[in-house]
This record gives structure tokens, sequence and C-alpha cells, in this order.
């Protein structure tokens, strides 16, 4: 196969697609976009440590990662998967629970929440009786921190809380592992 | 493990909120429980790692839990 070498800054004009392999670009545009997004830095926690609640106020799973954002102005998009076991304590075998995403360091307050109101309003969820079995399974989640606004490094947490004290959550059973991760994604 | 011993707190008294890390197995265990004594205003429980519960003691729930 022939090939000729052009020189792209003479006689091409208008929006160049991105070439295949091309990478690191310092100025024009491409796509028509002279700043396309792109990712700066991933990080990774892999959890096995067993935590259980029976509680109905927040408390933490034991699940965090943290990044230092390298721009104020960058997104951090979240995704982390809740490994855990309902106990259903009465006859009625019914638990479920609710989970948030909270920050500390250089940005705080609540990134994420799945709100639990009473019954199958908790996304995850199961029922069963001797007629009836209701299953609400959810337990990957995914949010974007667009107001971080720091450079200083930030914990984010996750925090469950169950249904009613009849029942109970073990958050990482049996060493099963939780996963969270968080990409920083350029303005 | 832990449906064992979250029963045999519930056979003692009913709808108690704690929680923990790990397994409750000993006594030093159960000193490091976390028990609900209220929620705040953002939705956290607020905890002590004094049982609030007089009639919930180690003694009472191994007993709970040997029996189950």
């Amino acid at each position: 196969m022939a090939f000729a070498t052009i020189d792209v800054t003479k006689g091409i004009t208008g929006t160049l697609p991105v070439a295949n392999g091309g990478t690191a670009l310092t100025s024009g545009f491409i796509n028509g976009v002279s700043n396309p997004g792109k990712f700066l830095q991933i990080q990774h926690t892999n959890y096995n440590t067993a935590v259980s609640t029976s509680d109905q106020g927040y408390v933490t799973t034991g699940l965090t990662c943290a990044i230092t954002p390298s721009a104020t102005d960058s997104k951090i998009f979240g995704m982390f998967k809740l490994q855990a076991r309902g106990n259903g304590l009465t006859s009625s075998y019914e638990w479920g629970y609710a989970c948030k995403v909270e920050r500390t360091g250089g940005a705080t307050g609540t990134i994420f929440e799945e709100k639990g109101g009473t019954g199958q309003a908790y996304s995850t969820y199961f029922y069963a009786n001797a007629n009836t079995t209701q299953i609400a399974q959810h337990s990957s989640f995914q949010f974007l921190d667009t107001t971080h606004s720091t450079t200083s490094a930030i914990t984010y947490t996750v925090f469950a809380k169950v249904q009613s004290g009849n029942q109970a959550v073990d958050f990482q059973n049996n060493t099963f592992p939780s996963q969270f991760t968080l990409w920083e994604i350029a303005a | 493990m832990s449906h064992k011993f979250f029963v045999a707190v519930r056979n003692i008294r009913p709808e108690t909120e704690l929680s923990f890390v790990g397994e409750i197995e000993t006594e030093e265990d159960f000193k490091k429980i976390n028990w609900s004594i209220g929620v705040d205003e953002n939705g956290f429980s607020i905890t002590t790692t004094t049982c609030p519960h007089s009639e919930i003691t180690w003694a009472k729930v191994k007993e709970e839990m040997d029996k189950l």
C-alpha cells in the first residue's frame, strides 16, 4: 500500500475529525471544540471489611475513595458498587436500605443520595411472605460532582441506613468486596 | 454470623438500632458497637459506644445467641 505525506498546514481548512491515534492537541480545534474533555486521573478502592447496621440513621459502610483534583473546574465522576446481604429479623422477611455519598476534605456536603422513604420507596428492597415476593435491586450507583471547586484532596464516603430497626444489612459480608471508582474529567 | 447477633438483640429489645465493623463474638467486640441515640438534621445517626439500653448486656446477648 502506498502512503503519501500531506502537509495539513496548507490547503486544508474547516473542522477536521480526530485522526486515528491522534493525541495531545496543543492548538486549533477538534470537531469544532478547542478544549476537548479528557480523563485526567482515576482512583479506585476495593474494600472488603464487613460493616453491619440496623440503624435508620445514616452510618458509614466503610467504603471510601479519595482524589486530589488537578483543577478547580474539573468534574469528578463517581461509580460505586455496594455489596450487601440483607437480614430480615422478623417473620415478614423484609429489608431495604438507602445510601448517600458525603464529601470531606477540600469539598464538603452530600453529593449523592438515593432518598429512602418507607416500604418499597427504598431502591434496594426485598419482601416475601407466603403469597408474594418483591425485590427491588439497585446496588450500583453513579454521581457527577461538578461543584468541588478545589485542588485539595477530597474523600468520598458511602453512608447507608436501613428501612426499619427490625432489619439489618451486612455490607461486604463474608469479605465480598464493594468498589468505588472516581474519574477526574477536564472541564 | 451477624444475623445471629442481630436476632439475639432483637429478641431482647425489638427495633434496636446499631452498627459495627466486623463480627460481634466477644465482650470486647460488644464494647465497640455504635448504638444509635438519634438522628441529626442531615439524617446521620448520632451514636455512642455505651449501650443506652439497660436490658441489653453482653451476657444477655451471648445467652440469646447460644439459644439460636
